[in-house]
């Protein structure tokens, strides 16, 4: 194959994979083990296997989807200004809320998979669990993880979350859909807010701009030369 | 694609802007906030600006697929640790949820 054409398939299986995803998705009444991310991921990881293809090489050829990531983050600014109103009226709760949720999402994640697990590398990576994923990748850079291991722990805490969040809310008896999207977004990122605007608009509002606030605040804090090395540190002893 | 290249453009600034000052924060964020501060000024999003924001945040998450994929090249820590790893993004989920929830209570919040 020349190397054109390689790259020509590797962007097709990857955006032909994640439209079919989509459409079972879809069509299956969002059930979310078909979450059309990890339809497409497990998809490509088989067809990878059986055509031989090194990671390198299909990372290489799909950089032009990756590249996108940078322009999307920027892209939030959007949905951000659209929710000015909501901004003004409670902007020091939802910035203080959303503090608090990113730093002990963040931290619990980093503690508890040192004690579990001992690898510094899967700590350092699953520090931006709860970041959406744009940023959480440029964290993931900076604090020296890996992205693909951080792409697939946020996903997994995307999943993990829609599933077990709003079971945790209902036995707290929270009954306001502005906390309850507070809750989603910080702690599942962009499947919690699509998860949330499924309950009201209200409460996927909430979610998108907890999403967006939790990223800007994590994306200033984690990358801070002290939180890996206390990762570091904590892994070393 | 004006608004593709002014989102590229603000990423470029953003970028421009820490490796000057060596902030340890990724450039995309600060474009992120300049892009908010300059339509906050304008006090509206133009429709060039719109489209491509509303398409790229709509498949946003077809963009993380090949980093995604990448996951291959860690199967022997998967398998080591995979039940840890489930662990603690459950335990630190909820404790995350629990935080805030206790937050609200404590501060009684008002919305």
């Amino acid at each position: 194959m020349t190397i054109e054409i390689r790259t020509l398939l590797a962007l097709t299986l990857t955006l032909g994979t994640y439209l079919v995803g989509d459409w079972l998705y879809q069509r299956s009444g969002k059930v979310l083990v078909l979450n059309p991310v990890l339809v497409s991921i497990s998809s490509l990881i088989v067809m990878l296997l059986l055509l031989d293809w090194d990671y390198a090489t299909y990372q290489q050829d799909t950089a032009f989807i990756h590249f996108l990531l940078g322009p999307a983050t920027v892209a939030l600014a959007v949905p951000l200004y659209q929710q000015t109103e909501l901004i003004k009226q409670m902007a020091l709760p939802i910035i203080v809320v959303c503090l608090v949720g990113a730093l002990v999402a963040a931290g619990s994640a980093a503690i508890l998979t040192t004690l579990w697990t001992g690898d510094s590398l899967l700590s350092l990576s699953i520090l931006s669990k709860s970041v959406t994923t744009p940023i959480a990748l440029s964290i993931a850079e900076l604090v020296g993880g890996s992205a693909s291991l951080t792409a697939s722990m946020v996903l997994l805490t995307g999943l993990m979350g829609c599933l077990l969040i709003p079971l945790t809310l209902r036995l707290l008896q929270v009954k306001d859909d502005r906390v309850k999207g507070l809750v989603m977004g910080v702690t599942s990122h962009g499947i919690g807010t699509a998860q949330a605007f499924e309950t009201s608009v209200t409460c996927g509002a909430f979610a998108g701009l907890a999403m967006t606030v939790t990223g800007i605040i994590s994306a200033f804090l984690l990358p801070l030369g002290s939180v890996s090395e206390w990762i570091l540190w904590l892994n070393g002893r | 694609m004006l608004g593709l290249c002014v989102l590229i453009g603000f990423w470029w600034a953003g970028s421009a802007l820490v490796e000057w000052l060596a902030w340890p924060i990724p450039g995309s964020v600060v474009g992120l906030l300049g892009l908010w501060l300059v339509i906050s000024i304008q006090g509206r999003v133009p429709a060039w600006l719109q489209q491509p924001s509303s398409l790229l945040l709509r498949y946003l998450t077809l963009l993380y697929v090949p980093a995604g994929v990448g996951i291959i090249t860690h199967w022997e820590r998967l398998q080591a640790y995979g039940l840890g790893i489930l662990g603690a993004v459950i335990l630190s989920s909820v404790l995350t949820a629990l935080a805030m929830i206790a937050l609200f209570k404590l501060l009684r919040v008002k919305l």
